[in-house]
């Protein structure tokens, strides 16, 4: 694999790192903590984020505010939200409450980031 | 049957049918908009002219001054703030000086009280004007007011005192019966002269008075074959926050120059507002849409370097040396309708009796307006017989303003209303009792533009970044709307799309 | 009118600057608090932050800001300090009197020892950036767009461009992509981002979103709403060069192109302004040129995340519990001052007391370009007092580097903060 720049998103910091190597030996540089050792090599390999957003909540017009409790792959972001979009939350919703559990097999859940009555 | 159709609600239809609303008459107002107040009016700057420029003779002239006069009675009867600050205007070269007396004999001739002060004599008036100043026209009758206040007080006051009016009604086409044949004639009502078009209906009424502005050619155009040509001239205006505002006291314009972009103006002006701004402008420029809003770099450019050169010999440069930049809040334009026959077209064509124009309505048409009403009012008035009404009721009483209340009257208000202790545009400090007053006023906002123009409301320094959300919320509850139907200014101008969470299901539907 | 209630520490702002202010004041000592907050919330812009990468300094935890506001929220409630909602401040004047209305309370005068100024910011608009053409409806600012959408629950257009690349714009973007709005392209005046770069990463990048730089919008069109716009690419004088011009349809125009501290009271009430930060002018205490007055947070100066926003109002909220317990030395012999030098934007604190209250002074700026291996040092005439190598710095990102107390003790100064290295922009 050819050296590959990548900025961390692990903290707002946003440290510099580069991976080079191959598969079985990948070597990171530039990262002040091991946060960013560990990012380097998912996203050299295989590139995983946090979900945030919104969903309906029934009868309420307020949205409730949502993300998954662990980074899920990247290319799933976009179908993990379109599965989210599909429920509606049933108030009362108290922060932390899971509403969807291992969303698309990820091993993720979906939990609600604020409360509502 | 109407006996009058007023085309056009802007300052001039507004008037008019204020006026008319005096009389025993059945009268409608056709609105294009979707508000009060939607075209040229809305572009004004508010400047109460006081008739020193008009070129004499001219019914620009004509009714100048007049309307000046009526202008300051008017606020006072229908509740409006203005101020009687006076127009300023210097001459820093021998042109200038020699534009000066010009406007001095016009000023003569139209009747205005304007005086030639050489410096250093006008630091009396200007304490703080530049040395480079060689003299300025003080011109006390001048003053500001604002056009949207003005226009939606006349209106409301025609409403409240039986006028009829209907909103998103483009006239479409106009019969006349005298060029009916005789079948076509006997489907007008009994004494009707006119069957007026909308893209609804077909009402019948006996005179018309244009007072459609921008579009008031094509409606002349329709009715009479003495044809005359609107040709639109966009102006920009450049506004300023409010901080510097208490050191301006007057309309300070420099002569008419020639500007180097082209084009036409009164002269580089700025002038105090009644809300507490600054407005800065502007030019003019020919364009074939009428209703554009769309402002250009350079003309806006040609504002901004023309203030920075200009900027030292202002009295303001005392409080703040260099043209503050930082503090544009706005830019706005629009435009004027300015006739080819360079003058207001007032009164009826001698092809077609009945029909009555107070078109060609460009500056100083706003401060012309109650003079222009008064005028083309009183035409159909005297042609119709229509007496006197015993119960018009002059005076109409506006919304307490916040902002611009004392201590104790803001408790006492607040005790009164809670709602007054709620800001909803913390910019301008415009509160919720102010914002469903407007809603719930005759002829009331339906829109988050037609809150602003009614309480400044998203007029400040964020531009409703803060406010519009609370606004479009207000504007569901006071009309019983869903958020996605309201809109800025009414048609296709919607705030919100969709319901969030929708988009995707919506496109796999 | 009279006073009706007096208090020892009045905080103007219930966000993220003014409730980590009360929580700090209260580890400190001061009981009698007063937090007034114009929405009938607490919590600020972070109510609408429903996005993560906030507490990472604070908590050592990854926190929506929905969360990280409620840590707050629940320690202002743990302490019961008292604060008011739907307050709105509409006088402040150098004798620490605030005069402020609230539906329930009418008119107040509220006398305090001291004040803490944490009022926060607004978005540059269309017109600040001076942006042509249409008004009508479908422009607005990246901050409204996600009130409406977060709060609210709409979206306000199908498809977006988005003028500017600050930090709100960027999560903006990845949000409306969420949501199935078309994101049309991000045009940024600069070479660079304005925003921070792991935003760009994983909000424009990841999602493929086009970013025109050394672009700008010369013109917005559309009838009742937006319709499209046309973008330019810059000469070197940033003018638009017009055989450039390209046309993209969208019926809405988001803008994030900065912010503006909030400081129409500090004006106000005569506090001497900064005419770089267009912050109050403060000292290493972040005390204005009124005693007892003090501005931290946003207002003070736009800060790039809200763990230093909260560390910054933390250490603003010990020196006013001092100075409320009279405990703060506020003889006066004189400031030194801070002054941006080579590569530096404006610097806060822009003075420093000569003799130093603070162990240390933390002075925070942005860099003025994209660096790599960059050198931010502090002198004091020819004398370097503080130095700190960086292998990247961006404006995007705020730069801190403190001077020890010891340091400055009897310096006349000034003191001048610059940075060098490779520009990188």
């Amino acid at each position: 694999m050819e050296k590959q720049e990548l900025i961390c998103i692990m903290c707002p910091r946003s440290c510099r790192l580069t991976v080079s190597g191959s598969d079985g030996s990948l070597a990171v540089e530039g990262n002040m903590c091991p946060r960013g050792h560990e990012y380097a090599l998912s996203e050299a390999v295989h590139p995983m984020r946090i979900l945030t957003g919104i969903m309906r909540v029934e009868g309420i017009k307020e949205p409730l505010s949502i993300k998954t409790t662990k980074m899920i792959p990247k290319e799933l972001l976009l179908r993990a939200m379109d599965e989210i979009h599909k429920v509606k939350a049933k108030a009362p919703v108290k922060a932390g409450d899971i509403i969807i559990s291992d969303i698309l097999g990820t091993g993720a859940d979906v939990v609600a980031t604020k409360s509502i009555k | 049957m109407y006996d009058v159709i007023v085309i056009g609600a802007g300052s001039v239809g507004s008037s008019t049918a204020r006026e008319l609303s005096k009389y025993k008459l059945k009268t409608l107002v056709l609105e294009r908009g979707h508000d009060i107040c939607s075209g040229a009016s809305k572009a004004n700057t508010g400047m109460i002219h006081a008739g020193y420029d008009p070129l004499p003779g001219t019914n620009e002239a004509k009714f100048n001054a007049p309307g000046n006069r009526l202008m300051y009675k008017l606020c006072d009867e229908l509740d409006v703030p203005y101020q009687k600050s006076g127009t300023t205007i210097f001459a820093t070269d021998d042109s200038g000086m020699e534009e000066l007396r010009k406007l001095k004999r016009f000023a003569v001739e139209n009747n205005v009280e304007a005086e030639i002060i050489p410096y250093p004599d006008l630091l009396e008036k200007q304490p703080d004007m530049g040395s480079e100043v060689k003299a300025i026209l003080w011109v006390p009758e001048g003053g500001v007011t604002n056009p949207f206040s003005v226009t939606f007080a006349l209106a409301e006051n025609a409403y409240v005192n039986g006028v009829e009016f209907r909103l998103d009604s483009e006239v479409t086409g106009i019969d006349r019966a005298d060029r009916m044949d005789s079948g076509q004639r006997s489907a007008f009502p009994d004494g009707a002269n006119f069957v007026v078009h909308t893209k609804d209906d077909a009402i019948a009424c006996r005179m018309i008075v244009n007072c459609a502005g921008l579009y008031s050619d094509v409606i002349n155009n329709m009715v009479s074959d003495e044809e005359f040509k609107i040709i639109p001239r966009f102006g920009a205006h450049v506004i300023l926050d409010r901080k510097l505002s208490s050191k301006l006291t007057t309309t300070l314009m420099e002569t008419p120059h020639d500007l180097p972009g082209g084009g036409h103006t009164k002269g580089m002006a700025i002038a105090p507002s009644v809300g507490g701004t600054m407005l800065l402008g502007c030019d003019a420029t020919e364009v074939k849409d009428p209703d554009t809003t769309e402002w250009t770099m350079p003309s806006v450019q040609q504002i901004i370097d023309y203030f920075k050169k200009a900027w030292p010999i202002l009295p303001l440069a005392k409080e703040c040396p260099e043209f503050p930049e930082d503090q544009i809040i706005a830019v706005f334009g629009g435009c004027r309708p300015h006739a080819d026959t360079n003058d207001f077209v007032i009164g009826e064509p001698d092809d077609a009796p009945g029909f009555v124009n107070a078109g060609g309505t460009e500056s100083p048409a706003f401060a012309s307006s109650p003079a222009i009403g008064e005028y083309v009012a009183h035409i159909c008035i005297d042609r119709l017989a229509a007496e006197k009404k015993d119960d018009f009721n002059p005076y109409r009483k506006g919304k307490k303003i916040f902002r611009t209340m004392t201590d104790d009257e803001k408790q006492q208000a607040i005790s009164e209303d809670p709602d007054y202790a709620r800001i909803v545009c913390r910019c301008e400090m415009v509160t919720e009792a102010e914002i469903r007053d407007a809603i719930r006023r005759p002829l009331g906002a339906r829109s988050v533009a037609g809150v602003k123009l009614r309480t400044r409301a998203g007029m400040g320094r964020c531009q409703g970044g803060f406010c519009s959300p609370r606004v479009v919320e207000i504007l569901c509850e006071e009309l019983g709307l869903n958020p996605l139907e309201v809109t800025q200014c009414g048609g296709n101008s919607q705030i919100l799309a969709a319901p969030a969470c929708s988009l995707k299901a919506e496109k796999e539907a | 009118m009279n006073i009706t209630k007096e208090t020892d520490l009045l905080i103007i702002g219930g966000g993220a600057a003014g409730m980590s202010t009360a929580v700090s004041a209260y580890e400190n000592g001061i009981r009698d608090i007063l937090i007034l907050e114009r929405n009938n919330s607490l919590g600020g812009v972070l109510r609408q932050c429903i996005h993560n990468g906030f507490g990472l300094h604070r908590f050592k935890e990854d926190l929506t800001g929905v969360e990280f506001a409620q840590r707050y929220i629940d320690k202002i409630k743990e302490y019961k300090i008292p604060y008011m909602l739907e307050c709105f401040v509409i006088d402040l004047s150098d004798d620490k009197v605030v005069t402020c209305v609230n539906p329930s309370e009418g008119l107040m005068k509220i006398k305090a020892k001291a004040i803490i100024l944490a009022m926060g910011c607004r978005e540059r608009t269309r017109n600040n950036i001076l942006i042509p053409g249409v008004r009508g409806a479908g422009i607005l600012t990246a901050g409204t767009a996600q009130r409406y959408l977060n709060l609210e629950g709409y979206i306000p257009g199908r498809s977006v461009v988005i003028v500017g690349s600050g930090d709100i714009g960027l999560i903006m973007a990845r949000q409306f992509v969420l949501e199935g709005v078309e994101v049309k392209a991000v045009v940024e005046i600069m070479p660079y981002s304005g925003g921070l770069p792991r935003n760009m990463k994983q909000c424009i990048e990841d999602f493929g979103i086009p970013v025109y730089y050394n672009s700008s919008v010369t013109k917005i069109s559309g009838r009742e709403r937006v319709n499209s716009v046309e973008v330019c690419r810059l000469d070197e004088n940033r003018r638009p060069i017009p055989e450039t011009a390209m046309k993209i349809d969208c019926d809405t125009v988001m803008i994030s192109a900065g912010l503006i501290p909030e400081n129409e009271l500090t004006e106000q009430a005569g506090i001497e302004m900064s005419s770089s930060t267009k912050g109050a002018a403060v000292d290493e205490c972040n005390m204005t040129s009124v005693p007892g007055i003090f501005s931290c947070g946003n207002v003070l100066h736009v800060h790039d995340l809200v763990d230093f926003v909260a560390e910054e109002a933390e250490e603003t909220a010990e020196y006013a519990a001092s100075y409320i317990l009279g405990n703060m030395d506020v003889s006066y012999s004189g400031t030194i001052e801070v002054l941006n030098g080579e590569g530096a934007g404006p610097v806060v604190p822009c003075r420093i007391n000569r003799n130093i209250r603070a162990e240390s002074a933390n002075l925070m700026f942005r860099p003025r370009n994209k660096y790599r291996d960059a050198v931010i040092t502090v002198k004091l005439g020819s004398r370097i007092l503080a130095e700190q190598k960086s292998i990247a710095l961006t404006p995007g990102e705020m730069c801190r580097i403190s001077v020890a107390g010891d340091k400055l003790s009897g310096a006349a100064g000034p003191l001048v903060v610059s940075v060098t290295g490779t520009i990188n922009n």
